[in-house]
């Protein structure tokens, strides 16, 4: 009797293992036989995941019975190491939200589906977005990412400490800004308060091509950021630390956004996301603005989420239809996205009045016609990405901007070489 | 007259007729849950690496064989996309080891000798010492990141109250060595310190005594009956210790952030961000990383094993 015992028992300690590992595979039709269940996996995990479920469930309201879309929500290091399995798996979800610089590497990977067709479908075309960022969704030759949003980089500022120092608009250029900083650092309080790392690659970013420079060579090989502008670009930055010292040292992760959060910085330089933290932060009277010009044209930095449609085993045509109606609604009615801290890609949404009243938001829209996407290849992250590391330490002081763009370049573009013989 | 008594008692040895032809299953029944997940989540992962260390896999396409190609990328190859980076972070892996151990075993031992003087409060600084390990590693990263903030933390706002500059405890170093260490202290050693505890206690009583008599003072009972006595305790913390300070992942990948530069990446740091970080992952040269890691683990575990053995034989 004990086999059997044994048996049984090893069965049934199996099957709970089972019950309690919840299969991911959705049912397709089980939900009545005309019903289309869509998943959509996207990384909002913040307070903006509330707004873009708002749209969810509307659209949800709108089309029941016909189309139903269920959301996943994980944060984004989690959804793109995912992205990477399902897809091979022919798991992967209808339709979901990229960052536009990711788009080049997956689509090299054949994980996603290509759009033009099924854009064209639902007219939507260039006209009708910001072009940069609709241009940017292309990679050779090929529409892979239709914009839902851009979220540049802004400069905030403290409208109370600007009046104590007896300004009443915030600087627009980089001498006007060293200017105002040096009258408003004082014992504990600083002009500006310069990160060393996150985001100060945007901010570096930006500055470069306000000099005129580039970062990346269009075939995503040859690193553009070494040149005298860069270093130049660069060296902007550096100086508002060591050489102006309006801005405190040894900036560590997130020190700039407590500083200007306790009013102890009077600018702040970070992206259109902060806004909401900033609203919650108690007396803290802020304002918002392009980036000033660090070098001779405008230039700034914006990232973009993007909707993909990821490249299923066995692509189902009508899926794919009610995955291009979901994407058009939620472009449609981004107004609500916008509240969240986004600016809508689609103009008709960005010039309406409901968008004019985002005070914020409007503020930093004004950048759009001089916003600069990374250029569209898959090595590019290998070739940019030792530029990051380079500004940090530049920016510490470690090595000079000039040494430690060079020694970047040539890094990434190593890595870039290995990757492309992939 | 001699009374013979003969008691004869029927032994059941074993438990049925039957029991001798097959296993006794009851022990396998009691491992079988533990077993099963030990094999999924340990033996499995564990062999799929080693097969996985031989390939090259971007979890796009198909693993693609490369023999040892990634073990001398990462060991020999001065010019491959690894080498630097890999030697960088073995580098500073090993200096934190180097680093932490000592402070981590000489610490809770003399916390464990105070807690154990069994004076008044001894529970309460027990639980004072013991405390932070329940906490999360997220949890202390955040807390430390907070008072060591450069400008707006604690420590600094004292440090200047006493006239001295800000000090750059999570951007330079060595300062993001020291708030690693003091931060890994100040988590870990609540464990050490109770393992040491239950070694004291197995120290018999009456061999402080005797040394007493015998005219001992504090120092020479320390070193000739405290220290001896927690041979065994001492042994398995210094081998435990060492494998937690090896696997330093969180502190850095959150406090630091490996910063300066790459100054204070660390081996699971680094095998994370070609697993599974970036643009272009490779699950092979992770692997590879992880397995060589591994094998120098257990190298210096043997070391350390042997020295301490050693050591015991000497003793009578």
């Amino acid at each position: 009797m004990k086999i059997p015992k044994m048996g049984l028992l090893l069965l049934l300690s199996f099957m709970l293992v089972l019950a309690g590992c919840s299969s991911k595979q959705t049912d397709q039709n089980a939900e009545g036989s005309s019903e289309i269940v869509l998943e959509f996996w996207n990384g909002f995990t913040g307070p903006d995941g509330a707004d873009m479920k708002k749209i969810v469930d509307q659209f949800n309201e709108e089309n029941k019975g016909k189309i139903h879309v269920k959301t996943q929500t994980m944060p984004w290091a989690n959804y793109y190491d995912k992205f990477r399995t399902v897809v091979s798996q022919g798991k992967a979800p209808d339709v979901s939200i990229m960052h536009l610089d990711q788009i080049p590497s997956y689509a090299s990977t054949g994980s996603l589906t290509e759009l033009d067709e099924l854009a064209a479908e639902l007219d939507l075309k260039e006209e009708d977005f910001i072009s940069q960022v609709w241009k940017a969704g292309i990679w050779e030759g090929k529409r892979y990412g239709i914009p839902l949003d851009v979220h540049p980089i802004a400069l905030y500022y403290n409208k109370d400490l600007l009046k104590e120092a007896g300004y009443d608009a915030p600087p627009k250029t980089y001498e006007e800004l060293v200017e105002m900083s040096k009258a408003l650092t004082k014992g504990d309080q600083y002009g500006i308060a310069m990160p060393t790392l996150w985001p100060s690659q945007l901010i570096y970013f930006s500055s470069l091509y306000q000099h005129g420079g580039e970062s990346v060579s269009p075939d995503g090989l040859k690193a553009l950021y070494n040149s005298s502008e860069g270093v130049e670009a660069l060296k902007k930055l550096v100086d508002l630390i060591h050489k102006y010292e309006v801005s405190p040292k040894n900036i560590q992760q997130d020190g700039e956004v407590t500083l200007f959060r306790q009013g102890k910085s009077a600018f702040h330089i970070n992206g259109i996301w902060m806004i909401n933290g900033f609203k919650e932060q108690k007396d803290l009277n802020f304002g918002t603005a392009p980036i000033p010009l660090f070098g001779d044209k405008p230039a700034t930095w914006a990232g973009s989420h993007n909707f993909v449609l990821p490249k299923q085993k066995n692509p189902d045509p009508e899926k794919q239809k009610a995955a291009m109606k979901f994407i058009k609604y939620v472009i449609d009615n981004s107004i609500q996205w916008a509240k969240a801290g986004q600016i809508p890609a689609k103009n008709s949404v960005r010039e309406s009045e409901e968008f004019k009243e985002l005070e914020h938001q409007a503020n930093i829209a004004e950048q759009v016609p001089y916003l600069v996407f990374p250029p569209a290849s898959p090595t590019y992250i290998e070739v940019w990405v030792p530029a990051e590391e380079g500004v940090n330490l530049a920016l510490l002081a470690k090595k000079t901007p000039e040494q430690a763009l060079k020694d970047a370049a040539s890094k990434g573009e190593k890595q870039a070489k290995e990757k492309a013989k992939k | 007259m001699e009374v013979k008594t003969t008691i004869t008692q029927k032994v059941n040895l074993n438990t049925s007729k039957k029991s001798y032809k097959k296993l006794n299953v009851t022990p396998y029944l009691f491992i079988a849950p533990h077993l099963f997940f030990f094999s999924i989540f340990l033996v499995i992962p564990t062999f799929y690496g080693i097969y996985l260390s031989f390939h090259q896999w971007d979890f796009f396409t198909e693993p693609v064989f490369v023999g040892f190609q990634n073990f001398a990328d990462l060991l020999f190859n001065k010019d491959s996309l690894y080498y630097a980076d890999f030697w960088n972070a073995f580098g500073n892996t090993v200096l934190f080891v180097a680093l932490s151990v000592p402070p981590l075993i000489i610490i809770p031992l003399l916390v464990a000798i105070a807690v154990d003087t069994k004076t008044w409060g001894n529970n309460l600084f027990r639980t004072i010492f013991y405390t932070p390990s329940l906490f999360s590693i997220a949890t202390v990263a955040l807390i430390w990141i907070w008072m060591l903030d450069t400008n707006a933390g604690l420590v600094n706002y004292y440090i200047n109250k006493l006239g001295f500059e800000n000090i750059p405890w999570l951007t330079d170093l060595p300062w993001a060595w020291v708030s690693l260490v003091v931060m890994t202290i100040w988590w870990t050693m609540g464990y050490n310190m109770l393992l040491f505890l239950a070694g004291l206690q197995d120290i018999p009583q009456h061999l402080y005594e005797a040394a007493k008599i015998d005219g001992a003072n504090a120092f020479q009972r320390f070193f000739h009956v405290t220290l001896p006595g927690l041979k065994g305790t001492m042994f398995f913390v210094v081998i435990m210790t060492t494998i937690a300070s090896f696997n330093l992942f969180g502190q850095p990948y959150m406090a630091t952030k490996g910063g300066p530069g790459q100054d204070t990446v660390t081996l699971l740091m680094y095998i994370q961000r070609i697993g599974f970080g970036g643009g272009s992952p490779d699950a092979g040269v992770a692997s590879a990383m992880a397995i060589i890691m591994g094998i120098f683990l257990s190298l210096v575990s043997i070391v350390q094993f042997k020295i301490m053995n050693r050591k015991d034989k000497s003793v009578t």
